[in-house]
């Protein structure tokens, strides 16, 4: 458990470089897909609440320490996505490519209503979404063209993951 | 003897787990609006952009190093077969040319910072803001070179300057800038031409225009498209007279009494690669001590 929860981290803070080191340069993109969402949903989906939240609290923390964003915005956010999504572990077969996307399209939105319920608490430095901007509509497309790719890639560490603790989560 | 019921409050660990990131992350965000003893945020840039500047490098030596292996194959091609060669010169011609502009774009950013009164500091940007709500960039430069919080940033286009941003964050080797397209970003302005001052604030993405706020309507006819707006210097942040951008649009609104002004960006933000942040302290405290 504790292997894999490094190994998660490692992925997460990989995936956050790339994001931000790579990604954010090419500038034609009009968003960058959300790679580290894609690979909470995930983590949550596949073994539960316990590694969804843990996760969810540290890629927002990573991505709190490489954006222009107030700090704690992005791990309150996907703390709750990742302890939410924990509560369907099992319940969804997330192998296939219309699922993935199903759960892309899905994350993508409740982050942004999320987003828009917390800038009711922190009004003075919460952006809030604005649902059918073009930027917004561009991040959602581009999790779901990328999810079914992320979950693939991340089965592959799946191994690691103890078959005792995925029995009792 | 009555068999007694015993009450105990159990607690799973994704619970558990999820209250205390949930406190942490809350608490963290109301802090975010005020200082705090311990900056969590400056601590974790200080050492995420660290690693960013890292691999930002690393990528550059291998795409140089493959770039530069690439370049050896074809050379050695064109070497064998001569209807090879046209192209090669053509490649190194085109080459040339890119050599030729960065070497004008250093130059000008050269000529400008020698010209400056204050002392500026050359920086490259590393990356921009990954998150899409939020607009900041970072530079290759950091406590350790000279720069400061609140340092404005400035860049030369084509031989002209402009304004890109401030200084929000400081690591050690790399730094934040807040750019002037920022919707947190808020520069005192003024129209070059008629000297009305007004407030410039961002619209949040480098594709919109930047608004001009707070100019009266009767100077609207004094007003022109293309009309420059540069910094007034008033609050001290930032220099005095740098370009901001040029009017590209105005509205009369019946029921305000200032007009809404929209700018073109002085500085083309696609094309940034170098930027110059200036260090007004000494210039100040120079000024201070001759007084």
């Amino acid at each position: 458990m504790i292997k894999y929860l490094f190994v998660s981290l490692g992925i997460l803070m990989g995936f956050a470089l790339f994001e931000s080191a790579i990604l954010s340069n090419i500038l034609f993109l009009p968003a960058i897909p959300d790679l580290l969402l894609l690979s909470v949903l995930y983590f949550s989906f596949t073994f539960g609440r316990k590694t969804g939240v843990t996760t969810g609290f540290f890629s927002g923390l990573f991505i709190d320490f490489f954006s222009g964003c107030p700090f704690g915005l992005n791990c309150l956010l996907r703390t709750v996505i990742g302890y939410v999504s924990g509560f369907f572990n099992k319940t969804f077969n997330i192998r296939g490519i219309i699922l993935p996307c199903i759960i892309a399209f899905t994350g993508t939105v409740s982050k942004c209503f999320l987003q828009i319920f917390i800038s009711f608490f922190y009004p003075n430095i919460v952006n809030k979404y604005s649902v059918f901007s073009v930027m917004f509509l561009s991040e959602l497309v581009m999790n779901v063209v990328f999810a079914p790719i992320v979950f693939k890639f991340l089965s592959v560490f799946d191994s690691i993951y103890p078959e005792m603790d995925r029995s009792v989560l | 003897m009555s068999e007694k019921k015993i009450h105990s409050f159990h607690i799973d660990v994704s619970e558990f787990l999820f209250i205390v990131f949930f406190l942490f992350s809350g608490i963290m965000l109301a802090f975010s609006s005020k200082s705090f003893v311990l900056n969590f945020k400056q601590l974790g840039f200080d050492i995420c952009s660290t690693f960013e500047n890292g691999i930002h490098h690393f990528i550059s030596v291998i795409d140089s190093n493959v770039n530069a292996v690439k370049e050896i194959s074809r050379l050695r091609e064109d070497y064998v077969a001569l209807t090879e060669k046209l192209k090669d010169y053509e490649y190194m011609q085109r080459s040339n040319a890119e050599i030729r502009r960065e070497n004008e774009r250093l130059k000008s950013l050269l000529d400008y910072s020698v010209s400056l009164e204050q002392k500026n500091i050359p920086a490259r940007i590393v990356s921009l803001d990954i998150e899409g709500m939020y607009s900041s960039i970072t530079i290759d430069r950091g406590s350790v070179h000279g720069v400061k919080k609140n340092m404005p940033v400035i860049a030369i286009q084509k031989g002209n300057p402009g304004i890109v941003g401030k200084i929000v964050l400081v690591g050690h080797y790399t730094s934040q800038i807040v750019p002037v397209y920022d919707l947190k970003c808020s520069i005192s302005a003024r129209i070059q031409n008629t000297r009305d001052i007004g407030l410039v604030s961002g619209n949040g993405s480098f594709s919109s225009p930047l608004r001009l706020r707070y100019i009266r309507k009767r100077v609207l006819d004094n007003l022109h498209f293309g009309d420059v707006v540069v910094t007034s210097g008033e609050n001290g942040n930032y220099l005095k007279d740098i370009p901001i951008g040029r009017i590209s649009k105005i509205t009369v609104v019946d029921y305000d009494s200032s007009l809404n002004i929209d700018l073109i960006p002085a500085v083309d933000f696609m094309r940034l690669e170098e930027v110059l942040v200036i260090n007004q302290s000494e210039k100040n405290d120079r000024e201070i001590e001759n007084d």
